[in-house]
């Protein structure tokens, strides 16, 4: 146990974790330069086009220090992105070392403060890494600088690297051994093994990632899910080579997977401690939670007679990735899908990407939300998803929203555009600080509905893409909320009804109804299109009637023709939904439900 | 052309199609070609076409309608010849209306005496504008001065005249169409108003074509609407007005489903609830290609005569309406029709709205 070491890594965004780590790979042998794909480790295709990593893969290597001893040292890769904040905590929580790889031109970001505190907060031994030190522009003193003054780390001693030539990299491995700690455990204690990630394997079943803490794990072995309390009998017990590589048994302090034939992800939890059935530990690892979608939004095949298709894809996508949950629901303009919850905006679009590339299902999605808490003046509490479920205004207490803190790193001069920006988005200043003299770091509190509503898009073109960001979810809290109902013609018309701010209400109303004017085509009659709250019309606009629409002349040879210049109205018609008398056709709410409702 | 049916009904209205024109208008689509040549081998199938309804016996006529192209460019032996096909095959003693289309340009003194000579009741003049840079936007040969010499010379002749005009013309102006309305209101006692519709194929579809024309035309119409009635032209169709009495029987009978027989490329008859459409170039009708034979189920029949019907101020009987359409006409707004206990019909603002009313019906009627 002396000579093992599980450590992971934490870098924000691009710089450089995943090339790093298949340095690292490479370095000590366990996989030879012929057999490397660049960045070995992300092995879903999508990460591998965006550079992201988003699955987490563990690699064992073997490596002989400079004491001549054998090691074994255990890469846990991360997920660097928000989104997946409890996943990461699980990972972090297996190891007992973590590097922090700061990218020598562009110095602390975002992401490296959260990742990096998160890793602190678990007593995890922090070897920070100045990476890209080949380029140009690399400033290792100005990052080390940054290290110290925003994480609050000594970095005098960090390693310079670069991924790219292999400078530096045997030195890493030489400070893992010699800093990080050795895993501590009881081989003969009771079994308790974390489960810090599981996947699906259509052949052997749920295929669960393992850090033995105490105890040992043997095939054959009964063993029990301690927050459902389900026993499986163990298949199959193995160490990662990075290929699956059966062994005996696991000890205390070493990483590994197991397979029991387990079927569906629900019961193998991240997080869970696996223990003996037959000699059971007293109590689970600290840390499980279930966890719970914050983002949501609507899938909708692009073929209405898709539907099918992407119910099944959904199905076998959610065997491996449990945090999706998704519900059937229609909509007026899209027919039949489902509503989708997500940890986040990065898992939904990985979570869409993932069924366009590997189930083929071209889809629809319509534009997040969240999901509010209503106190009722009777003192109930309901959840509400979609408009339709909040009562009506004079039953309403309070209306709360989940709430973030948001961290944006970026060059100082765009301070100004930046707060203008996150305070039309209904942010709370908490405070500024200069990371150097050129960079600033500011922290604000904003509803989480507004930060999914193209808030990122908006951030780097306000700073061309030079600020990072991060954010946590810090609970709910009241906001004066309203719903604004659409009435057209008098009917409500409850696809376009919506929750906003009070203050934006007059706003997004006016949007939406300026909008459905363009789209609703004159009828028979002058239609009035009203946004209200509650019984207060707020704006109102009108469809003028048709004046004409008839083309003569009619004659013996004409009446086929017409008749078939009809029936293409007719179908026309057909196309579109009645509210009360009046036709609204697919494409207004096609455009409501991707409307940039126009705030200013 | 062979008919190897039985013809059922004894007495019908006459279509001859004349495929032939000086000059193609920028902006027509119908069927005719410049090149004369063809008439004599014309003549010949449109005789061989009578023939095979005649065959089976003698139809009685109840009207006739000579229509084109331009049936004026024919010289009057052609005339005659086109003339004794009809009275060696069909029965015309019993013709309440004869009409004939001309052309300003192409009508002449001797025509119209031949006309009346050989029992047209009827000339309809290609007049279309009485502006004569509108008549350049359109192409025609004739200018509004023809047209005035055309209008006179058939109004002294006896016979009665209609006048086609043509509204949302490019350029065109409200002052220009009251002047074009008043200009043969002095003579017509029939006035047919057609809004500019271009059809790709059209001369004028590569300058003006697939422009929504529907909105520009409403003041035009609506002008119509409200000045022809003040001078005794009620509004008895869509598109056409008339003075008491002189509505056209011929067109009538395609609104109301009467049987009409029709000769000529791109003809179409109506017979026993068959509609047969002759083969749409000269060429192809020459060589005796079939006519397209289409034949709708009996509901579908009855909802294409109830939105034929609606075009005219006379609708729709209630008593064997199909009640879906009943239904679906209570639930547009009532001052679209004029519902009496007996009939539904189309009020002025339902009819500039034609369009919209019947595909709602047709939407209704499907059930």
């Amino acid at each position: 146990m002396n000579n093992i070491r599980n450590f992971c890594i934490i870098a924000h965004i691009d710089h450089g974790k995943s090339t790093l780590a298949d340095r690292l790979l490479e370095s000590t042998g366990t996989i030879s330069s012929r057999e490397m794909k660049a960045q070995i480790l992300d092995s879903l295709a999508l990460e591998r086009e965006r550079g992201i990593t988003i699955k987490l893969v563990p690699v064992r290597m073997n490596y002989t220090a400079q004491d001549g001893q054998q090691y074994i040292l255990n890469l846990i890769d991360t997920p660097g992105h928000v989104d997946f904040a409890y996943e990461v905590s699980r990972s972090l929580a297996a190891c007992e070392g973590a590097l922090l790889v700061v990218d020598a031109t562009q110095g602390v970001e975002a992401q490296t403060v959260a990742n990096a505190y998160q890793a602190i907060d678990q007593g995890l031994e922090i070897l920070p890494v100045i990476n890209k030190i080949d380029l140009p522009s690399a400033r290792p003193d100005n990052a080390k600088q940054e290290i110290s003054d925003v994480v609050g780390l000594d970095a005098s001693d960090a390693v310079l690297t670069s991924a790219k030539t292999g400078e530096g990299v045997r030195d890493i491995l030489e400070r893992i051994v010699k800093d990080i700690p050795a895993p501590n455990g009881d081989p003969q204690a009771p079994l308790q093994a974390l489960i810090f990630d599981s996947v699906y394997d259509n052949y052997r079943g749920v295929i669960c990632y393992v850090r033995v803490m105490n105890g040992t794990i043997r095939t054959g072995q009964n063993i029990m899910f301690m927050a459902n309390g389900i026993t499986y009998p163990v298949n199959e017990a193995g160490v990662f080579k990075p290929g699956f590589t059966p062994v005996n048994e696991l000890k205390a302090g070493e990483v590994g997977y197991i397979t029991a034939s387990i079927k569906t992800l629900a019961e193998a939890q991240v997080g869970d401690t696996i223990t003996d059935a037959n000699n059971p530990a007293d109590s689970p690892l600290p840390g499980y939670k279930k966890v719970k979608s914050v983002v949501f939004c609507g899938f909708y095949p692009v073929e209405r007679d898709n539907y099918p298709q992407l119910r099944d894809a959904l199905e076998k996508l959610c065997l491996n990735d449990s945090a999706v949950t998704y519900e059937p629901e229609s909509s007026e303009a899209l027919g039949f899908g489902f509503r989708c919850g997500f940890l986040g905006l990065l898992h939904m679009d990985v979570v869409r990407e993932r069924l366009r590339e590997e189930y083929g299902v071209e889809l629809v999605a319509t534009a997040p939300n969240v999901i509010y808490e209503v106190v009722k003046s009777n003192g109930d509490v309901i959840e509400a998803h979609r408009p339709s479920d909040f009562p009506d205004p004079s039953e309403i207490a309070e209306i709360r929203e989940p709430y973030i803190k948001l961290s944006v790193f970026m060059p100082s001069e765009f301070t100004g555009r930046v707060m203008q920006l996150v305070q039309d988005k209904r942010g709370t200043y908490k405070s500024m600080d200069y990371i150097t003299p050129e960079r600033v770091r500011l922290v604000y509190e904003m509803p989480l509905s507004e930060f999914i509503v193209d808030f990122h898009d908006k951030l780097k073109s306000q700073t061309r893409g030079y600020a990072s960001l991060d954010y946590e979810l810090i609970g709910l809290k009241a906001s004066e909320l309203v719903r604004v109902d659409i009435l057209v013609n008098g009917e409500a018309a409850d696809a376009f009804s919506f929750i906003c701010h009070k203050d934006a209400a007059y706003n997004r109303g006016h949007a939406v109804v300026t909008k459905l004017k363009e789209l609703i085509p004159s009828q028979l009659f002058e239609i009035p299109i009203q946004a209200s709250i509650g019984r207060r019309v707020i704006v109102r606009v009108n469809v003028r009637a048709l004046r004409k629409d008839v083309l003569a002349k009619c004659y013996g040879g004409d009446i086929t023709r017409k008749r078939k210049l009809l029936e293409k109205q007719k179908e026309g018609k057909k196309r579109m939904k009645q509210i009360g008398k009046v036709s609204i056709p697919q494409e207004a709410f096609l455009a409501f439900m991707q409307v940039d409702t126009g705030e200013k | 052309m062979i008919r190897d049916f039985t013809l059922h009904t004894k007495h019908c209205s006459l279509y001859i199609h004349v495929p032939f024109c000086e000059k193609k208008c920028g902006y027509c689509s119908f069927y005719s070609v410049t090149d004369k040549r063809g008439v004599h081998s014309w003549l010949e199938a449109v005789k061989r076409e009578a023939e095979s309804y005649s065959r089976h016996g003698r139809v009685s006529l109840s009207t006739l309608y000579i229509g084109g192209g331009t049936p004026t460019v024919l010289t009057l032996s052609e005339w005659e010849s086109l003339m004794s096909i009809i009275l060696s095959n069909f029965g015309t003693s019993s013709i309440t209306e004869a009409t004939t289309e001309a052309n300003p340009n192409s009508l002449t003194p001797e025509h119209v005496s031949f006309f009346r000579d050989n029992n047209f009741t009827r000339i309809s003049l290609g007049v279309q504008s009485m502006n004569d840079s509108e008549l350049m936007t359109l192409g025609r040969i004739h200018d509004s001065q023809s047209a005035g010499n055309a209008m006179k010379l058939v109004k002294s002749s006896g016979l009665n005249l209609s006048c086609d005009l043509i509204f949302a013309i490019p350029g065109q102006t409200l002052r220009s169409w009251d002047y074009s309305l008043r200009c043969v209101m002095d003579y017509a006692s029939h006035i047919s108003c057609y809004q500019l519709t271009l059809e790709p194929g059209a001369p004028m579809w590569a300058k003006y074509g697939g422009d929504d024309l529907n909105g520009v035309g409403y003041k035009f119409y609506r002008y119509a609407q409200y000045i022809l009635p003040r001078k005794n032209f009620t509004q008895y169709e869509i598109s056409n007005f008339a003075s008491p009495g002189h509505e056209c029987r011929h067109n009538l009978a395609y609104w109301n489903h009467s049987d009409v027989i029709a000769l000529g490329p791109s003809a179409v008859s109506y017979l026993d609830g068959v509609r047969y459409t002759n083969p749409r170039t000269l060429a192809e009708y020459l060589s005796g290609n079939e006519p397209v034979r289409e034949e709708l189920s009996p509901r579908e029949s009855e909802i294409e005569l109830a939105v034929l019907s609606l075009r005219t101020r006379f609708g729709v009987a209630r008593k064997n309406l199909l009640p879906e359409i009943e239904r679906a006409i209570k639930e547009m707004p009532p001052d679209l029709f004029v519902i009496t206990p007996e009939r539904i019909a189309l009020s002025p603002r339902g009819m500039r709205l034609g369009n919209y009313i019947w595909s709602e019906i047709m939407l209704y009627a499907e059930g």
